[in-house]
């Protein structure tokens, strides 16, 4: 049995200004806050690397939206940590200090600050909710097939990242990796 | 509440996580479901790590988004977790749980008769080798139970095929307080032994618990004194009902700014 151990943290900021849901045309008129695209560095405890022999690790998008939105999305994976399913640092950790965590790594976050980039990958099961959303947005939507299973690729167009956002804002269900891929972040 | 050691095969300490809701008419009192009117799993003696897992499935999310208030405060996720780790350190036995508040967990437990007789266990530290012995140690609690043989074939001469499966379908059911010695290791083992005998996710059996009792008291007009403060950890001077002292750093839930139970 493995546990998932996560080694880093990284926020990034989304002012109102970028975001497009102010301007004509947009989808949703949610007030204009700061959103946030939160990155885990992350792997199991029993996968190594087999030129590194360190356990093998990645960057992923783990948590996105507003600050209760990904506070609450914290929550939930912190419902890991009693357990000891998940590990930050590989260390035991309490729901509640992992929520903490990402708390003050939204608060010490700052927009310019910023290393690695991030971007809208819209990936859905087709028959979810979000995808009549999407072809309600007039997005281009693909069907792929992969490992047998059938996926909804949406692509909201060059500069239309925060679109993301109004998926997150109707679904809370779906989950950051379902919307955003980041990259361009240091491994540990 | 917390339940003896040997309540189960993992010989830790398991839980009833009970919470008080603010409700129309008071303070009502619930098992912490994830959500209301789901179907309750099997597996209601919870260890420590999911009653957190549980709370963070749901409760302490709505924390989140402020839209569940603890004594009419807005406390932050960490803080509510904070308080249900105080409430699982202080956890009380069934019978403080009566004796102080009026309050009865009830495990239920029902199945086809001719099903379960005889099931055996999957765990080898179960007190019954087979859910006979279970049901003769609890017979006092038995509310259903098939007809015998006997006087199945006295009351119809011969015993028809329709007979037989009126007899199938007759149910044993058990209510058991928690309160009762081995009551939880009943339930924990019973519902082994239902599962074994019929499927895990066979919709013929159950094995629920239920909260008895005064589960919804008047709430006082304030809850507070001015003074106090959740947020900061203080509850000086909180007037609590009766009912929400049970879970002693567990105050009540509200929902949202409309108060109605979760």
């Amino acid at each position: 049995m493995s546990t998932h151990i996560e080694y880093q943290w990284h926020a990034f900021v989304v002012p109102p200004m970028e975001d497009l849901r102010q301007t004509a045309g947009s989808v949703s008129d949610h007030a204009a806050i700061d959103r946030y695209v939160v990155a885990i560095e992350g792997g199991e405890s029993n996968c190594f690397d087999n030129r590194t022999g360190k356990r093998s690790r990645s960057w992923e998008a783990g948590m996105l939206g507003t600050p209760a939105q990904v506070l609450a999305q914290a929550v939930h994976f912190a419902g890991c940590c009693e357990g000891g399913s998940l590990l930050p640092h590989n260390k035991a950790c309490k729901p509640e200090d992992y929520i903490a965590r990402i708390r003050k790594l939204l608060q010490a976050s700052r927009i310019g600050a910023e290393r690695g980039y991030w971007y809208a990958n819209i990936d859905l099961e087709p028959d979810h909710p979000a995808a009549a959303f999407a072809r309600e947005c007039r997005l281009e939507c693909r069907t792929e097939i992969r490992y047998g299973t059938t996926r909804l690729c949406v692509s909201v167009g060059s500069g239309q990242r925060v679109r993301v956002f109004d998926f997150i804002d109707r679904f809370p269900d779906l989950r950051a990796w379902q919307l955003v891929r980041v990259g361009g972040l240091p491994s540990s | 509440m917390a339940l003896p050691h040997d309540a189960t095969f993992y010989n830790d300490t398991r839980y009833v996580p009970i919470v008080f809701d603010a409700v129309p008419d008071g303070v009502q009192a619930n098992l912490l479901r994830v959500r209301q009117g789901l179907q309750p799993r099997p597996d209601e003696l919870l260890a420590r790590y999911e009653v957190f897992a549980r709370l963070c499935a749901d409760r302490a999310q709505r924390a989140a988004y402020q839209s569940l208030i603890v004594d009419a405060r807005v406390v932050t996720p960490e803080r509510y977790l904070k308080l249900w780790r105080e409430a699982v350190a202080q956890a009380i036995t069934p019978t403080q749980l009566h004796d102080e508040h009026g309050l009865s967990v009830i495990a239920c437990l029902e199945a086809p008769a001719m099903a379960v007789r005889g099931a055996t266990c999957s765990w080898t530290s179960t007190p019954w080798p087979t859910f006979d012995e279970l049901r003769e140690e609890f017979a006092a609690q038995l509310l259903g139970e098939e007809e015998s043989e006997e006087e199945s074939v006295e009351a119809g001469g011969e015993t028809s095929a329709q007979a037989r499966q009126a007899r199938r379908a007759r149910q044993v059911r058990l209510e058991l307080d928690l309160r009762l010695d081995r009551a939880a290791s009943a339930m924990f083992y019973a519902t082994s032994m239902f599962s074994r005998a019929l499927g895990y996710d066979s919709d013929q059996w159950q094995a629920r618990l239920e909260l008895r009792g005064a589960v919804l008291r008047p709430q006082p007009a304030s809850l507070f004194d001015a003074d106090s403060d959740v947020e900061k950890g203080t509850q000086r001077g909180a007037k609590r009902p009766a009912a929400t002292s049970t879970l002693r750093t567990q105050p009540t839930c509200q929902e949202g700014h409309h108060v109605h139970p979760h």
